[in-house]
C-alpha cells in the first residue's frame, strides 16, 4: 500500500531523476526536525476556530500540525528540487542524456553521503515522531464494505488520492500545467510558443520534489524512522513503477506504483523468507517489461525520428 | 594514376604482430615496470600488510576501470552493473578455490590450490548449468521477438500470463507452507533461488567425473583456471544480459543493469553455499612457500599481471576496427546502422569483455582478501567505478589507468597525511583528514562540476558567461 506514496513524480519529468530518491529523504528529513517547532508553535498559536472545531487537536499531535509539517517539508523541497535543476541540469539540457544521467548519480551520491556526514543528518536512524493523532493504536483496523485495512494505511491512501487529484488537476486544467504537456512535447516548439522552457522545467522540478516531500513524510510516519540512505531504494523502485506504467503518464505511474507494491507484498506475505527477495523481484520485474514492452503497460511507444 | 609515396597509406605488410609490438612497447615498459615496482613492494622489509593492500587494490581497480572505460567509454553503452559481474568472478572462483584448493598450509600439505581438475572440472560443470539456464532464456526471448512481429497485442497478452502465474504460484506457495520440493513451475521465484541452491550442491558430485585429470604444474595453473573460469562465467552472463539489455537505450540500460547487479547480490545473499548474507571466508589468499616455510604474498604478478592484459588488450581492440564500429555506436546509433555496422554485436562484445576482465579482477580481489561479503558488491561499488571513468574522461583509457590510481591512493594518503614527510601544518593534517573522510562528497561535487564545465567551458573561454545551454 505505501507503494501508491512514492510512484507520483516520473511521469512529469523527462530525464531520469536519480537524485528524487534523495529529496524524498530531504523530505522526510526536514519534517523530522521541524515537526518539533511547528508543532509547539501552532499549540500556541489560536488557529481559526472553524479549524479547532474540525480538528479537535489534542496535545503533542495535531492535524493542523502535521499539516504544517507537510507544507513546510514541501516548500523546503521545493527550493532543493527547484536548486538542484539550476545548478546541476540546467548546464547539461543541451547535452547528451547520458551526461545528465552522470550527473544525476552525482547529485544523488552528493544527498546520500552528504546527508550521512556528521555535520548534516547523521548516519543513524532517526526515530520518527507520531505525527498524525491516534496514530500509537496504528493496528486500529478500519473497516469499509467488508474491506480491513491499517488506519495509517487509509491516511496515506487518502492523503495520496488528494495529492494526485491535485497534481492531475494543475496539469491538465491551469495554464501552467498546458505549457509543461507542451514542453514535455517538444522544447523548441514549445519556446517559439512564447512559453518560458527553463521556468516550466523549473516548475515541474518544484511540483515533482513537493510531491517527493509528501511521500518522505508519510513513508516516515508508515516506518517511524527516516535516515540518509532511505531514498536510494525508494528511487529505484519509483523509477521502477514508472517504467512499469509507461514513463509520460500520470496514471500509469500510479497504476506501476499500485502493482509493484502489491507484487512485493505478496512476495513478502506468501514466500518463506519472501522478504529477503523483494528487491530482486522488483528489478526482475523491470527487465522483464522492458525486454516485452519497452513502452510499459499505458505508455505510447516514442517513434524514433532521424 | 600515380601516387607519391607519401600518399601511400603504411600497410601493415610483413609482420603486423612486430608492428603492433614496436607501436606498444612504451605501454609495455611502462605497465611492466609496474609489475616490478609490485614485486618489490611483496618484500615485508619495503612494505607491510596494509600498504600491500592498498597497492594490489590499485591494480585491481585499474582492471575494472579499463574494462568498464570499453563498456561505458568506447561503446557508449551506460552500465552500472559492473559490481555484479565482479561478484560473479569473486565468488565462483572462491568458491572453487575454496573446496577444491587442497589443504591449507597450517596442515602440512603446504600446497594451495593443488586441484586443478576439480576446479576445472567444477568449471566445467558450472558452463554446463550457464547454458542450461541460458538456452530456455533466450529461446523465449527470441520467440517474444519473433511474435512481435506477427501481432501488436501479444506482449500485453504475455504480461497477462506473467501475472497469472505469480497469481498462480501465490495460490499455491501459500498452500504449502514450506516449499517440499524444487519446482520452478509450482513454486516461481523462490523454486528458481533453490534450484540454484541445488544445482550448486550438485557441481561437487559432476565435478568427480573431471577430478583424475592431474596436471604437472599444479599450483599457478588452478589459480589460472579458477580466475579465467570466474572471468568467463562472468562474461557468459553479460552475454545472456547482454543481448536483451542492450537494445535498450541510455538510462534504460542503466537501470537494467543496476537491477542485475542487485539480482547478483541478492542471489548471493541467499545462497547458503556462497556464505549468504554473513558472506565466504577463509578463502586461501594465493601464497606461496619460500625456503624457509615462510609463506609469501605472490599475487602481485597476478593482479599487475591482469592489469597489464587488460589494458593491453582493451587498447588494441579499441583501435582495431571493432573499436572504431563500437566508437561509431556511441556517436550515433542510426547513422552507426546506416553504415553497416552491426551495433548489437559490437554492443554486445564490449559487454562481453567488459564482463570477462571485471569477473578477473573480482577473483583476485577473493583471493587477495581471503574474505568476500555481498555487501562489498553493492550498487554502490559500481557508481564508484562510473565516477572513476567518468573522471578520467569518456573513452580514454589512460585517463580510467590514471584515475583507477588517483582515486584509490589519494584516500589513503590523506588519511595519512600527518606521516608524510615535510606534513607539519596542523590545519593541513586536519583539513586533509577531513578530505578523506568526506571523500565521497568530494567525489560527487567533482563529478557535477567537470560534467559542468565539459558541457559549458567552450562559452566561458569565450567570454560568454552563460549558464543555460
Amino acid at each position: 500500500m505505501i507503494a501508491v506514496g512514492y510512484t507520483l513524480v516520473y511521469g512529469v519529468l523527462r530525464l531520469i531523476n536519480f537524485a528524487h530518491g534523495d529529496v524524498f529523504m530531504v523530505g522526510a528529513m526536514s519534517a523530522y526536525y521541524l515537526q518539533n517547532r511547528i508543532i509547539r508553535a501552532a499549540s500556541h498559536a489560536t488557529p481559526p476556530a472553524i479549524v479547532l472545531w474540525i480538528f479537535h487537536p489534542p496535545a503533542d499531535s495535531t492535524w493542523l500540525g502535521f499539516l504544517l509539517v507537510l507544507l513546510a517539508s514541501m516548500l523546503i523541497c521545493g527550493v532543493v528540487g527547484f536548486l538542484i535543476e539550476f545548478i546541476a541540469y540546467r548546464p547539461l539540457r543541451d547535452q547528451p542524456r547520458i551526461i545528465s544521467l552522470i550527473t544525476a548519480i552525482g547529485v544523488s551520491m552528493l544527498f546520500e553521503y552528504g546527508g550521512q556526514q556528521p555535520w548534516a543528518f547523521g548516519p543513524d536512524f532517526k526515530a520518527f515522531p507520531p505525527l498524525i493523532p491516534g496514530i500509537e493504536k496504528a493496528r486500529d483496523l478500519l473497516s469499509i464494505g467488508g474491506v480491513v485495512i491499517g488506519k495509517i494505511d487509509a491516511i496515506i491512501f487518502g492523503t495520496t488520492m488528494v495529492a494526485m487529484v491535485g497534481l492531475w488537476f494543475v496539469v491538465q486544467h491551469t495554464r501552467l500545467g498546458l505549457a509543461l504537456r507542451a514542453v514535455s512535447f517538444r522544447f523548441d516548439t514549445a519556446s517559439l510558443m512564447g512559453i518560458n522552457v527553463n521556468r516550466i522545467i523549473s516548475f515541474t522540478f518544484v511540483l515533482g520534489s513537493m510531491l517527493a516531500a509528501i511521500a518522505g513524510v508519510l513513508v516516515g510516519i508508515h516506518s517511524n524512522k527516516a535516515y540518509p540512505l532511505m531514498g536510494l531504494m525508494m528511487g529505484l523502485k519509483a523509477f521502477i513503477a514508472a517504467v512499469l506504467g509507461g514513463i509520460g503518464s500520470i496514471p500509469g505511474a500510479v497504476a506501476g506504483g499500485m502493482l509493484l507494491g502489491l507484487t512485493e507484498v505478496m512476495v513478502k506475505g506468501y514466500f518463506p523468507h519472501g522478504s529477503q527477495y523483494t528487491d530482486a523481484v522488483a528489478f526482475v520485474f523491470l527487465i522483464t517489461v522492458l525486454m516485452v514492452k519497452p513502452s510499459g503497460l499505458f505508455g505510447r511507444h516514442a517513434i524514433e525520428k532521424v | 594514376m600515380l601516387l607519391k609515396k607519401s600518399d601511400q597509406l603504411p600497410s601493415p605488410v610483413g609482420r603486423p604482430w612486430l608492428h603492433t609490438l614496436l607501436q606498444n612497447v612504451w605501454v609495455l615498459a611502462a605497465l611492466a615496470a609496474m609489475v616490478f615496482f609490485a614485486r618489490w613492494l611483496e618484500n615485508p622489509d619495503h612494505f607491510n600488510a596494509y600498504y600491500f593492500q592498498i597497492v594490489m587494490m590499485v591494480g585491481i581497480t585499474i582492471t575494472l576501470a579499463v574494462s568498464l572505460q570499453l563498456i561505458n567509454g568506447v561503446s557508449g553503452q551506460f552500465s552500472l552493473g559492473h559490481a555484479g559481474f565482479m561478484a560473479l568472478g569473486a565468488y565462483l572462483s572462491a568458491y572453487a578455490t575454496k573446496t577444491y584448493g587442497g589443504q591449507p598450509i597450517a596442515q602440512g600439505n603446504g600446497d594451495y590450490f593443488s586441484d586443478p581438475g576439480g576446479v576445472m572440472g567444477y568449471f566445467l560443470a558450472l558452463a554446463i548449468a550457464l547454458v542450461v539456464a541460458a538456452g530456455p532464456m533466450l529461446l523465449i526471448f527470441l520467440a517474444v521477438r519473433q511474435l512481435r512481429r506477427l501481432s501488436s497485442a501479444l506482449p500485453a497478452v504475455g504480461m497477462l500470463l506473467l501475472l497469472a502465474w505469480i497469481a498462480m504460484d501465490v495460490v499455491v506457495a501459500s498452500k504449502h507452507q514450506p516449499v517440499p520440493y524444487y519446482c520452478v513451475w509450482t513454486h516461481g521465484w523462490k523454486g528458481c533461488i533453490d534450484l540454484f541452491n541445488a544445482l550448486l550442491r550438485q557441481i561437487p558430485n559432476l565435478s568427480t567425473v573431471f577430478g583424475h585429470l592431474s596436471l604437472s604444474a599444479r599450483q599457478p595453473l588452478s589459480f589460472a583456471i579458477a580466475l579465467l573460469g570466474g572471468g568467463l562465467v562472468a562474461a557468459g552472463s553479460g552475454l545472456i544480459i547482454g543481448i536483451p539489455t542492450l537494445r535498450l537505450r541510455g538510462d534504460y540500460l542503466a537501470i537494467a543493469t543496476l537491477g542485475f547487479g542487485q539480482i547478483v547480490q541478492v542471489l548471493i545473499i541467499n545462497s547458503e553455499p556462497l556464505g549468504g548474507a554473513v558472506g565466504l571466508t577463509a578463502i586461501a589468499t594465493y601464497q606461496s612457500i619460500d625456503e624457509d616455510n615462510l609463506p609469501q604474498r605472490c599475487i602481485s604478478p597476478w593482479i599487475f599481471g591482469t592489469a597489464l592484459i587488460a589494458f593491453l588488450l582493451i587498447w588494441r581492440l579499441v583501435h582495431s576496427s571493432q573499436g572504431r564500429a563500437m566508437k561509431a555506436v556511441r556517436q550515433d546509433e542510426i547513422a552507426a546502422t546506416a553504415v553497416g555496422i552491426n551495433t548489437t554485436a559490437s554492443k554486445v562484445l564490449a559487454f562481453v569483455v567488459g564482463a570477462f576482465f571485471a569477473g578477473v579482477a573480482g577473483g583476485l580481489y577473493a583471493h587477495l582478501n581471503g574474505a568476500l561479503s555481498p555487501d562489498t558488491f553493492s550498487f554502490i561499488y559500481s557508481v564508484e567505478l562510473v565516477v572513476i571513468v567518468t573522471l578520467g574522461g569518456l573513452g580514454n583509457l589512460w585517463g580510467a589507468l590514471i584515475a583507477a590510481v588517483l582515486v584509490t591512493l589519494l584516500p589513503e594518503v590523506l588519511n595519512n597525511a600527518d606521516r608524510l614527510p615535510h606534513m607539519t601544518s596542523q590545519s593541513a593534517i586536519r583539513f586533509a583528514h577531513g578530505l578523506a573522510a568526506n571523500r565521497r562528497v568530494v567525489y560527487a561535487l567533482v563529478l557535477i562540476a567537470v560534467m559542468i564545465i565539459r558541457a559549458r567551458w567552450r562559452d566561458w573561454v569565450h567570454g560568454r558567461w552563460r549558464w543555460t545551454g
